[in-house]
């Protein structure tokens, strides 16, 4: 099988099957319906039997179409009518009946709100779930754009906000408080929403997004914008479940960097799990209840071989056996840790070990958590979810730059090594573009440090927008900034960084009354047009050369090889 | 190790036939037969001679148990890995499902991207 061979047009496909099912929805929810009507009659007991049926069917196929929300509720109400009608004491039939009246009732609005809805942000989700391995597909070449909806009375300001954000890549849509909950009611929240508090009544977005978490669907991603900053306001936006709040007046390298922390908890990569015990069968079970989860799982299956795996599948937990035949679950942590480069790294145990002082012991010795046999799924996943993630921002933290977010210097230096090498391997081509700000020491002695950081965070800003996700940017100097684009030519990293180029130089920025713009120079050179194979600093070298090139041609330009 | 090539699908479902047959063949590059019934599965297996069989638990009339015991009695599936596809996966219901002589389960709702890379998996381990 070949991932990258997944198209635009299997895509397509997916999604006409994906409207064939919304009718099957439909239809199911009339035939729930008229079953209700006949729960009071002779022929109840085949009635709920009929509900039963749908219900399951619904709860195992309604996720593969990218309705999870639905097929959960599903299920939850199957499991709920089995224990129910199993409980052999006191078969209370008015009970049965209320109950299956009450849930069905819920759950046929559940799946009318989805008929309402064309254009349903169920897509998005089978796409992002997808989105492993599609991300190699044309369509998203140029980074995705986010919808946001801004909920802003201010109308000037709502104005200049959607502008502003537009060049950013983020599709804004100015929308009004009501209009939005209905909306949000009937498809959901967009992947981030920012709302103006001042003058706005909040408990019915407490109540839509309860109304998201019992369904099992995510909320979306709420920034929350006032004047008070107190913490009774900060409380209510907690209530309505906001993921940021920012004090107005709210400046807009500030809100763009909120809103790419909102976005990136919904679509983040998946996360890395690496699978060390000896049971065969346990291992290949849970490679697949985490695959499906969209985790990636690579079982270890000599342990001899534990470093070399680990360097070159980087999990970002190690989920471990505590007894194995030849080696304690202690004795490989301990060997793990003894390398440098590990010393971070999560470790889970799996033991059926009831006794806690071992427990307490195999903690003492360089584990994080203790989980225990048979595993619980939703605890493990959760456990792993919430550690990778913790483990994820302290990384960030480590390699990234401060005010851009972006890879530090010696950082983007290691990944241009591994990408160039990778290419090499492959036989595919890499690029690597230099960019620099054009008289940037002007605008640090015109306007102050702190405009001039709002350039330079401006500019970050815009590159991971316009890049792929697979594309490494990084900062390399004050304003100098390195790309190194996979798969790319130099011909198709030229066309990306001009467009680039031509954005910024439109970008306004203020300083007190003043308005001015900024360029950039750019300087971009491919692997496969050197004849003999080149390393990454030689490449860095010639792009180096290629951006002084543009300085001393008159600034606000891109070139390539000499 | 040879590859694993045909797959024969056995679900009542007419959106699950669709998209898992889109799954199989589009991103998986499988040859796939999809069957209706668990009785349709037994009337050709002999004739399309899958790698691997997929086969839905709960079905009407004849389940997916029962179809399973019918292939088996009949010697249908001796050397032929067979997969049960269902949405109930409580672990001790696995183990049920596993006694009865399938190679593995595989939980439903199934992700269409990724379904290929499960069945592969599978197949690469009992080629082991």
């Amino acid at each position: 099988m070949n991932s990258h061979d997944v198209s635009d047009e299997l895509l397509t496909e997916i999604q006409n099957i994906r409207i064939q099912y919304k009718e099957r929805l439909a239809t199911d929810r009339s035939k729930l319906s008229a079953l209700l009507d006949n729960l009071n009659t002779d022929t109840a007991h085949q009635s709920v039997k009929k509900i039963h049926r749908i219900l399951h069917s619904i709860s195992g196929s309604a996720g593969t179409f990218g309705f999870e929300g639905v097929g959960n509720e599903s299920r939850r109400i199957d499991e709920m009518l089995k224990e129910i009608s199993n409980e052999r004491v006191n078969q209370d039939k008015s009970r049965l009946e209320k109950f299956i009246r009450d849930e069905i009732t819920t759950f046929c609005r559940l799946l009318s709100s989805i008929e309402i809805n064309e254009e349903n942000n169920s897509a998005q989700s089978l796409r992002s779930r997808s989105s492993t391995s599609i991300e190699h597909a044309n369509s998203f070449r140029h980074g995705q754009t986010s919808e946001v909806w801004l909920i802003e009375e201010d109308k000037i300001l709502a104005e200049q906000f959607a502008k502003q954000l537009g060049n950013f890549n983020f599709k804004i849509q100015t929308i009004e408080l009501e209009q939005a909950l209905e909306l949000a009611l009937s498809r959901g929240w967009p992947n981030a929403t920012i709302i103006d508090m001042d003058g706005h009544d909040f408990s019915q977005i407490v109540d839509i997004n309860n109304a998201f978490r019992v369904t099992g669907e995510n909320p979306g991603g709420l920034i929350m914008l006032s004047e008070n900053d107190d913490f009774e306001q900060r409380m209510k936006a907690a209530k309505a479940r906001a993921l940021s709040f920012l004090k107005k007046p709210v400046g807009l390298s500030e809100l763009i960097g909120h809103l790419e922390v909102v976005l990136n908890r919904g679509q983040a990569d998946p996360p890395r799990v690496m699978l060390i015990d000896d049971d065969k069968e346990l291992c290949s079970l849970l490679k697949l209840e985490l695959e499906s989860e969209g985790m990636q799982v690579n079982i270890l299956n000599d342990v001899k071989n534990i470093i070399t795996e680990l360097a070159e599948f980087r999990p970002e937990l190690v989920l471990l056996d505590m007894e194995m035949p030849d080696y304690s679950g202690i004795d490989i942590a301990l060997l793990v840790r003894q390398h440098v480069q590990f010393e971070s790294l999560p470790i889970v145990y799996l033991s059926a070990e009831q006794d806690l002082d071992k427990q307490t012991e195999a903690l003492l010795f360089d584990a994080d958590d203790f989980l225990m046999k048979p595993i619980s799924y939703e605890h493990l996943v959760s456990s792993i979810r919430s550690r990778v993630q913790r483990a994820r921002i302290l990384d960030q933290l480590i390699v990234k730059d401060g005010l851009t977010g972006l890879l530090k210097h010696a950082a983007v230096k290691e990944h241009a090594d591994r990408e160039v090498k990778r290419a090499l391997r492959e036989g595919n081509p890499a690029s690597i573009v230099m960019l620099d700000i054009d008289h940037f020491k002007r605008v640090n002695d015109t306007y102050g440090h702190a405009t001039g950081d709002t350039v330079i965070a401006s500019l970050a800003t815009l590159l991971r927008h316009r890049l792929r996700q697979t594309d490494i940017i990084g900062r390399y100097g004050g304003e100098e900034f390195m790309a190194i684009l996979p798969n790319t030519s130099e011909a198709e990293a030229f066309q990306i960084v001009d467009r680039i180029r031509e954005v910024f130089s439109e970008m306004e920025f203020t300083e007190g009354e003043s308005v001015f713009n900024c360029t950039i120079s750019a300087g971009c050179v491919c692997s496969e047009d050197f004849k003999s194979p080149v390393d990454a600093s030689k490449l860095t070298e010639a792009a180096d050369k290629a951006l002084y090139a543009s300085k001393n041609n008159g600034r606000n330009r891109v070139s390539g090889r000499l | 190790m040879s590859d694993l090539k045909r797959v024969l699908l056995v679900d009542d479902e007419p959106d699950i036939q669709a998209i898992a047959k889109l799954s199989l063949e589009k991103v998986g590059g499988f040859q796939s037969l999809i069957c209706s019934s668990g009785q349709e599965a037994i009337d050709c297996i002999a004739e399309f001679k899958p790698d691997i069989v997929l086969l839905d638990v709960m079905m009407p009339e004849l389940d997916g148990p029962h179809t399973l015991k019918k292939l088996q009695e009949q010697g249908l599936v001796n050397r032929i890995p067979v997969v049960f596809f269902t949405a109930k996966v409580l672990s001790s219901e696995v183990n049920e499902l596993k006694e009865l002589g399938a190679e593995e389960v595989i939980s439903k709702p199934f992700d269409p991207m990724t379904l290929p890379s499960q069945l592969e998996a599978i197949w690469s381990r009992i080629n082991e």
